[in-house]
């Protein structure tokens, strides 16, 4: 059975080799084909293997200690598997239609199998080492697919951003690797998972968090995200939406019985999570460009994914990280289908009442609005209910109260928050006056993607439901209480809450269109409207500070070293003025050779007296 | 034996003289000839003073290697001529800077 383990990595890896080495020479049919057939095989792979684990080959040896190419398949490997392979193939089919007529089609299908090659890896390593290929890879991925139009230097730059940020994550994950290493002699996460020893434990567990953060786009390292919006829409779609920037949270899923020793280290992810949620939501609020609306959203929702993680409730954080994977995807397809029909507008203030001319496109959003906003009886509204019960539940247990109390009331107020910008989205762009501009027709492949993960928006959580933890997770936490959702064990009041919170959101978004217009452009004129407006429009100037901490005495350090010391230093002084010297010396000593022979003859003649001289007082001294 | 000895570096000091001051290769070769017969004389006298015959028969050395080296330098001049039809050493200052 292990083959079928191995062969669901082998499709993409094929798939990319051949769009990559072949595919310039063949007709785009071709390469689409290749491209999707790869994530199909490997979705219908993951279904029918049974859990398993396999070694590959041994990688490195050396010391006694080897680390092998081992890749293990439990079900939480199973659920990301199936999201990956499946939401992959949908993205796929969309990018058939989205990318058509683009000169570079086969490298963008090249690049996405290589990402979802790396990604499976990612989710199927069996030890850190394996895993952080994944990691490293599908950072690269990343970086390829933002930049994929990198003859425009804004998108290339973003591409970089993206990569540099999350390369500052990745140092820690390996300072946490090395470390654990040490102690534990293994990186395999078998035995990673029953280490409790040393005191540097949980400082571990934070570096790896912060690798996390850096990939998952949390706060502080979450500036990536929104400029990497510069890649073609699908990219964001499927990377950054529903796959690469889940890695963080499957990370510290998979850790999770290492982190259990640490409750302050769990506190720490939960906080960090539910701030990066709050704040990025309220970000998003001030947006314009829709991408980037959704781009903070993504990291929004991020953020209740790792609270629901950090509570110990994996099934949690991986419903919603499924559920997310629906409608986040179906809301970045659907801005996709807006963006391609305006001919690559994507800023909101110049749509509007697109709600008759785009109609398939009005309604999958709406739809996947309601599901992210988290309103019954969508998916997005069962997942969310999931992670505010374990939050509130858990940490009210086994933190303090207090703590459980905060983290859930500052997750209900980003769920307020979260209605009130996807809604504001939905009213600006599909509301309003229409405009008379020429629509771009819809390809037939980018209707369908949208309809089928319409579809799964709305259903999808009936199929994610039925899911087990494997056994070597801690159970305790969940014992107190049953996370299936049966309304025995959840607490009305705070299921009444949360679709208050949601719902309140909409009514606000209503209002301030529709009767209160005046009112609301009025408050923002005041002093602290204006105030607030400008902070929150400018992103509260968090890229301004990286600038001024990071970028600027980066740049400052380059130029020193690159002007001053490599060119002045080295080059003028060091080197050219040494050679000058030279020159200079060797031309007045020249002036010795006049070639007169009596001269050379004097010359001898005085060298022997000299010697004869020296002999004479050397031994008489 | 001293006053050899002094008539010896005498001569020997105006053979330097004469190597380093002439312009004329031939002098000059002269001149070597003379440091050369200089040298054989404080030999002869170190031999006469010593009562050993070595010095004799060095002497009888020397004297064959100068005839020797006076050929050879006179071919050369010989050669120096054809080239640069003149004997002073000024027209044979070609290595220069």
């Amino acid at each position: 059975m292990e083959i079928l383990a191995v062969l669901i990595l082998a499709c993409p890896l094929a798939g990319f080799l051949i769009n990559g080495l072949l595919g310039r020479y063949c007709r785009n049919y071709f390469v689409s084909i290749i491209a999707c057939s790869a994530p199909f095989a490997s979705f219908i792979l993951s279904i029918v293997t049974p859990y398993t684990s396999a070694k590959i080959f041994e990688w490195i040896t050396v010391g006694g200690v080897s680390f092998d190419l081992a890749i293990k398949i439990d079900s939480i490997t199973q659920v990301m598997l199936l999201v990956i392979t499946g939401v992959g193939f949908i993205i796929h089919i969309y990018s058939i239609g989205y990318m058509k007529g683009d000169p570079g089609y086969w490298r963008y299908f090249a690049y996405l199998n290589l990402f979802i090659f790396l990604m499976l890896l990612l989710v199927m390593a069996d030890n850190l080492l394996v895993m952080f290929i994944g990691w490293e890879g599908v950072g690269l991925c990343s970086y390829l697919l933002i930049g994929f139009w990198y003859k425009d230097i804004l998108r290339a730059d973003a591409a970089k951003k993206a990569f540099i940020v999350n390369r500052v994550g990745d140092f820690f994950f390996i300072i946490g690797m090395m470390i654990l290493f040490s102690w534990s002699g293994s990186l395999n996460i078998s035995d990673i998972n029953i280490q409790t020893s040393s005191s540097l434990t949980p400082l571990v567990c934070i570096f790896l968090f912060i690798g996390a953060c850096g990939k998952s786009a949390q706060f502080p390292l979450y500036v990536w995200l929104p400029d990497a919006m510069a890649g073609p829409t699908p990219v964001s779609a499927l990377i950054h939406a529903a796959t690469m920037v889940t890695a963080g949270v499957y990370m510290v899923a998979r850790l999770l019985p290492l982190y259990m020793n640490f409750l302050g280290v769990l506190e720490i992810i939960a906080v960090i999570g539910a701030f990066s949620a709050l704040f990025t939501s309220i970000l998003a609020i001030g947006e314009n460009n829709i991408k980037r609306i959704l781009a903070y959203s993504t990291i929004s929702q991020l953020g209740f994914m790792f609270c629901g993680v950090a509570a110990g409730s994996i099934k949690a954080g991986f419903f919603h990280l499924s559920t997310h994977a629906f409608f986040k995807a179906l809301l970045f397809l659907t801005a996709g289908i807006v963006i391609h029909a305006l001919d690559g507008e994507e800023d909101i203030r110049k749509m509007g009442g697109l709600r008759k001319r785009l109609p398939l496109a009005f309604w999958a959003f709406l739809i996947g609005a309601l599901s992210l906003s988290g309103i019954p009886p969508f998916s997005g509204f069962f997942s969310k209910e999931e992670i505010i019960h374990s939050t509130y539940h858990i940490f009210t247990r086994f933190m303090s109260p207090a703590f459980g109390y905060l983290i859930t009331g500052i997750l209900l107020l980003t769920t307020f928050f979260t209605s009130v910008y996807i809604f504001r989205l939905i009213a600006i762009t599909f509301f309003g006056i229409p405009g008379t501009q020429k629509l771009h027709r819809t390809d037939f492949s980018m209707n369908f993607a949208v309809i089928v993960l319409s579809i799964l928006s709305i259903f999808g959580w009936i199929l994610v439901n039925r899911w087990d933890i494997p056994s070597q997770y801690p159970q305790f936490l969940l014992f107190e209480y049953d996370i299936a959702y049966s309304p025995v064990h959840t607490l009305p009041s705070l299921v009444a809450l949360a679709i208050f919170a949601s719902l309140a959101g909409l009514v606000v978004v209503f209002l301030s269109f529709g009767p209160l217009r005046k009112k609301i452009s009025e408050l923002l004129t005041t002093k602290i409207g204006g105030f607030f407006n400008k902070i929150v429009t400018n992103k509260f100037y968090v890229d301004e500070i990286y600038e001024y901490l990071f970028v600027l005495p980066l740049n400052m350090i380059a130029f020193v070293l690159w002007y001053i010391i490599d060119q002045v230093i080295i080059d003028t002084v060091l080197i050219n003025s040494s050679s000058a010297l030279l020159y200079l010396l060797s031309g007045k000593a020249r002036k010795i050779q006049t070639g007169l022979v009596n001269l050379a003859v004097a010359i001898v003649a005085l060298g022997v007296v000299f010697i004869i001289a020296l002999i004479f007082l050397l031994k008489h001294a | 034996m001293t006053k050899y000895l002094i008539l010896s570096s005498l001569l020997f000091s105006i053979g330097v003289c004469g190597v380093i001051s002439r312009r004329n290769i031939l002098i000059i070769l002269m001149s070597l000839e003379l440091m050369l017969n200089a040298v054989n004389l404080s030999l002869v006298t170190f031999s006469r003073y010593r009562l050993d015959l070595q010095g004799q028969i060095f002497f009888l050395m020397i004297l064959g290697v100068a005839a020797a080296e006076v050929a050879v330098g006179l071919s050369i001049l010989i050669a120096l001529f054809r080239t640069k039809k003149s004997v002073d050493t000024i027209d044979a200052s070609i290595l220069k800077e």
